[in-house]
């Protein structure tokens, strides 16, 4: 078991970059240059983009991406959940879409939407902590690692050598994923991302303490370090402020309404006010994209959550909790791809980073296939995926005949939706396709990927 | 040359009784009796070995190290050596490559303080870090407790650190503060997270027996349960009365009886944690009653554990977190025994008399107050796994936990043989020692430390045997090395320890533990209780640094010196005024040295200083102009939020 407070660095290599060797390359330095980086990684261009939303709380899939090509998806195993297929949308014949996800069509329709199924891990232990940790840390043995598999790509490929702001999350906590050594800006609140003093006093506030903590004094082993954070949080503050995120409000094209509801003022879609915190934090996670100057200077990562899945009671149908959930999600993707191919209406006018970008969801484990006897499921295994983007391959993905045998939805323990599709294998497709990552990372970032064969599950999700 | 002309830097203080009663510091005041001379023939005897000519009236010298490289950039050398009894000094450490050491000696008198460094090339003296006596003051005040107010303050002075140590490794010779006692009343016991966590913010503010709560809080974080688990369990045992069938335990102030039951569990352990330290315990004790905890039986699971799927999640941790550490030797293998070990126990409720007999009966309707009793352990002898368990099987530390099967109730003893064979293993002595002294002396203790705290582990004489825990505390905070000036600032402040060593040291206060300081904590990300990880929060002041952290610490200080809402805050102007600073416009250098001295020991930098000066002299557009009252909290905020606060 691995903790990352009591650092056994003997095991990470975060300095090595991205496949070079000392006999290969021949430096005592092992930090190359972004410039000799590109050249030996390949001809993908490093201004690619990932933005992910993990979904807490264990999304039931078969009620989001809903198997009707499969008979036991039925009244019998779900009396009061099961949606008919004349009231879901068809994706391929076989599978369909809750009625609440229609904003994600356009992406569909348009080929850059692929909608997974069966994507888990064995042996899932369907704890929210593990579970939670295990997607987060790329390795299901070690369900007590704090170090995420996307914070050892960041530091095997150098993605944040010599850039201010790499990554930026808007979360209640750092999220595990980019957990490590290092230290990246995570924002628990966007809306108070700052001194709680305004200006006036602000300024002069800001200035000064970025000036102390620049020359600060002491022999202390921290000083250092504290000194590097001071000035680092005051120049991140600025560039936050900067973005002025409380009055971007970029409208859709057509309807005119705000893509981010995040106040009444701002919710032409009628959405609860409980979503206003998820759409802000989408929101901001947009603009540190839109606001990255595209050649390796600015954000690369971001990424933000939404809690609320563990719908064990009343969990809802065509309407209800799990619904609602799925309704803001999917306007949050429309949007996201809407103002990210720069479409928006927007003053500000960004241009499209959509080629280069691409939006994931995670979720610690899927729903049990019956329902239980409060309408609601329980912690089950494998649950569906949605990853849209410029660069992806769109459709439907292990859920038609082929790929959907009958049986799968009770195939763990009799009770639960079998995977199909090891997580690792998504995401490490992402990366390495999509993110350019190198062939010879991929251990580096998901432990024993190439042993356990998982390169075999790979999808093809990436266009390449 | 002890009548040069002086910076006016501050150098000792002086008792005032009538100030005892109220809570603020003590003013900075010029001794009037004449310090010592200046140190005479410094010279390096060879390599590694300093000496200089003695001093009339000195009692001790102190030296002083800084590198040339911050000379020339106006940075003074810092404490380095102290207190030295004689004339002479070992300085081992040599510089880096390309760099070079200066140093610097004084001598001190314990009457009348410090003497001077002696003048740069002009007429002004040199300046340096803090003077030794006060960093090593509130150097020790930071490690052993919550950092300085009055009462400590006073106390050190009067004790000195060795004797100040000495006092709190027995709290009971302390007596406590009517304040604290005031305001902790309203939390024994606790009922909700609300009431664990202000007790602990109450305690580290309040408390005169500082190192006391400092072990109480290492000990719950080391065996670390989260809250929120707790409570989840607790609403299915206490459940919403909703119809139909309303269920007889059900809770109709749901979901407070949860609440309130999850907080006893974890506030009898810590406070079983920390008398055991302070009563005679030993580590074996500390484990023992670790697992049979009722908050860990819950947290990892222990209650799901039975013959034929015994639950792995305690074993391991057991062996990981708690008694040995990763890279102890032990295998899976190791974790499965283990885990066959723990099989048959769980929780329920138990009438008081029983509270310690896992094999006593539970109350059946434990919903009702009568009879009166308590959530408790308890072994179910058809649960266990009676066949016999291997730990450490092949190595030296093996030993075996016999079958019971043809007596399976003795089965119940299998936790006390398994734990007492863990605990003999050598890599528990070794894993507890170097968590203590991460904790107090050092993040990154040489062997040779850890040696020294082992010896001690093993020596078993002491009071309570094998792994006496206090005597185990007591080496790590009376070591030597502790109080090594250049241990000074190696470690980083934990939220906690940082927001309340700012309202200590500014005489802030706070009514209920959680007004207005949980938002920080929450924001800091550092929950006492409701911390999710078993490995609880991290003592490294690497896993604390951080943008996110950094901010909440420098908002926290805004809203302490701006904020006296009568229920969370600090008043600094009056603070100065009752100390004889006075706040009328233009005296800005003493009151910025009043906080200066409290808050970092006199150690910053002329520039540093100068920009807390500049800070106050000026408006919110840097225009030269005199301060009032909010531009003083204002000063005081802008200090707290200084990178040099966040060091421990």
């Amino acid at each position: 078991m691995q903790h990352p407070t009591a650092c056994s660095c003997s095991r990470r290599h975060f300095l090595r970059g991205c496949g070079l060797t000392l006999t290969g390359f021949g430096v005592a330095s092992l930090f190359p240059t972004p410039l000799i980086q590109h050249a030996l990684a390949g001809t993908t261009p490093s201004n690619r983009r990932l933005l992910f939303v993990f979904l807490r709380g264990g999304n039931d899939g078969l009620n989001a991406v809903i198997p009707h090509g499969d008979p036991q998806y039925s009244t019998t195993s779900r009396p009061t959940l099961y949606i008919p297929p004349g009231s879901a949308i068809d994706l391929n014949g076989f599978a369909s879409l809750h009625p609440a996800l229609g904003d994600l069509s356009d992406a569909f329709d348009d080929g850059e939407l692929a909608v997974l199924h069966r994507i888990g891990y064995n042996n899932n232990t369907r704890s929210h902590f593990d579970g939670q940790r295990i997607w987060e840390n790329g390795d299901p043995t070690q369900p007590q690692l704090f170090e995420g598999w996307l914070y050892r790509y960041i530091q095997d490929c150098a993605v944040s050598a010599g850039v201010d702001l790499p990554v930026f999350t808007v979360q209640s906590t750092p999220p595990v994923l980019l957990r490590g050594q290092e230290k990246f800006v995570n924002v628990a609140s966007p809306d108070n991302f700052n001194y709680i003093v305004g200006d006036p006093p602000r300024g002069k506030l800001a200035g000064a303490w970025r000036g102390v903590a620049d020359g600060m004094s002491g022999l202390g082993s921290y000083a250092p370090v504290l000194s590097q954070t001071g000035v680092k949080l005051a120049d991140t503050l600025d560039e936050y402020q900067s973005w002025d995120q409380a009055n971007w409000n970029p409208l859709d094209p057509i309807s005119g309404w705000s893509l981010f509801p995040v106040s009444p003022a701002t919710n032409q879609a009628g959405f609860s006010a409980n979503s206003y915190a998820f759409f802000t934090s989408l929101k901001v996670a947009a603009l540190s994209l839109l606001e990255s100057d595209g050649t390796n200077n600015g954000t690369r990562i971001a990424g933000t959550q939404l809690a609320g899945w563990d719908t064990h009671n009343g969990q809802g149908q065509i309407n209800g909790t799990q619904a609602e959930l799925l309704s803001w999600l999917a306007y949050g993707f429309r949007s996201l791809r809407v103002v990210l191919s720069g479409a928006a209406t927007d003053p500000r006018g960004y241009a499209s980073i959509w080629d280069d970008t691409l939006v994931v969801t995670l979720s610690e484990f899927g729903r049990t296939t019956d329902e239980n006897g409060s309408s609601g499921t329980d912690h089950a295994a494998a649950s569906c995926q949605f990853v849209m983007g410029g660069t992806v391959n769109g459709g439907v993905y292990n859920c038609d005949a082929t790929t959907w045998p009958a049986g799968v939805m009770y195939g763990v323990n009799g009770r639960y939706l079998l995977e199909r599709t090891d997580y690792r294998a998504v995401f490490w497709e992402i990366l390495r396709d999509h993110m350019g990552a190198p062939g010879s990372s991929a251990n580096a970032v998901f432990p024993e990927y190439g042993s356990l064969g998982l390169a075999a599950q790979e999808l093809g999700l990436i266009q390449v | 040359m002890g009548n040069a002309p002086r910076r006016p830097v501050p150098r000792s203080r002086y008792l005032d009784p009538a100030l005892l009663l109220t809570y603020t510091l003590l003013a900075a005041t010029a001794t009037m009796a004449q310090a010592p001379a200046e140190v005479p023939g410094l010279v390096f005897d060879d390599r590694t070995t300093m000496s200089w000519g003695s001093v009339a009236g000195a009692d001790a010298y102190a030296v002083y190290r800084g590198s040339v490289a911050e000379l020339s950039a106006d940075l003074p050398g810092r404490c380095h050596g102290y207190p030295l009894a004689a004339p002479g000094f070992d300085t081992p450490a040599a510089p880096g490559s390309g760099q070079a050491f200066f140093y610097l000696v004084t001598a001190e008198s314990d009457t009348s303080g410090e003497g001077t460094p002696g003048n740069a090339s002009g007429p002004l003296e040199r300046s340096l870090l803090g003077s030794c006596k006060t960093v090593m003051r509130n150097h020790v005040l930071d490690r052993v407790g919550f950092g300085l107010d009055l009462w400590t303050r006073m106390r050190i002075e009067a004790l000195g650190p060795a004797g100040y140590i000495d006092e709190q490794l027995v709290p009971s010779s302390v007596t406590e503060d009517p304040i604290y006692l005031l305001r902790a009343a309203q939390y024994e016991p606790p009922v909700d997270i609300f009431g664990l966590i202000g007790r602990q913010t109450i305690g580290a503010v309040y408390s005169r027996r500082q190192l006391e709560w400092q072990t109480a809080i290492f000990w719950a974080n080391h065996f670390n349960t989260f809250w929120g688990k707790l409570v989840d369990i607790f609403q299915g045992v206490y459940p919403q009365c909703v119809s139909p069938g309303v269920p007889a335990q059900c809770d109709a102030n749901f979901p407070a009886k949860a609440y309130e039951v999850a907080s006893e569990l974890q506030y009898r352990e810590m406070n079983r944690y920390r008398d055991l330290t302070f009563g005679n315990g030993s580590f074996r004790d500390l484990i023992g009653a670790n697992a049979s905890g009722p908050a860990m039986i819950l947290y990892l699971d222990t209650y799901t554990s039975v013959v034929g799927n015994p639950n792995e999640n305690y074993p391991r941790e057991l062996l990981e977190l708690y008694a040995l550490g990763v890279g102890a030797g032990y295998t899976q293998q190791d974790v499965e025994q283990l885990a066959r070990v723990f099989t048959g126990w769980t929780l329920c409720k138990k009438e008081t008399a029983n509270l310690d007999d896992p094999l006593a009966p539970c109350i059946q309707q434990y919903w009702l107050e009568v009879p009166a009793g308590a959530w408790a352990p308890h072994f179910i002898v058809g649960n266990h796994d009676c066949t016999a368990k291997t730990l450490f099987a092949g190595t030296p530390e093996e030993f075996v936990v016999p079958d019971t099967c043809v007596d399976p109730t003795s089965g119940v003893n299998d936790v006390a043989l398994a734990l007492d064979g863990i605990v003999a293993h050598p890599a528990a002595a070794r894993f507890i020692s170097t968590k203590l002294l991460q904790r107090f002396v050092t993040e990154t203790p040489d062997a040779a430390l850890v040696d020294d705290m082992v010896a001690v582990w093993q020596d078993d004489t002491n009071p309570a045997g094998v792994g006496d825990l206090h005597a185990l505390l007591s080496a790590a905070v009376t070591h030597p090395a502790l109080l090594e000036p250049d241990r000074v600032g190696g470690k980083v402040k934990t939220p906690l320890e940082h927001f309340t060593s700012a309202m200590r040291a500014v005489g802030g206060y706070t009514l209920d533990g959680v007004s207005t300081v949980l938002t920080f904590m929450v924001n800091a990300q550092h929950i006492p209780h409701f911390n999710e990880v078993p490995t609880g929060y991290s003592e490294l002041g690497g896993d604390w640094i951080g943008t996110n952290n950094y901010l909440e610490r420098q908002n926290y200080g805004l809203a302490l010196a701006l904020i006296d809402d009568g229920f969370f805050g600090s008043n600094p102007v009056d603070l100065l005024n009752h100390n004889g600073v006075s706040t009328a416009p233009g005296n800005a250098a003493p009151i910025v040295d009043f906080f200066i001295d409290a808050l970092f020991a006199g150690a910053l930098s002329p520039a540093e200083r100068q920009a807390a000066i500049d800070y106050l002299e000026t408006d919110d557009n840097g225009i030269p102009a005199a301060y009032d009252d909010t531009r003083i909290r204002q000063t005081v905020a802008f200090l707290l939020g200084y990178p040099h606060f966040q060091e421990q």
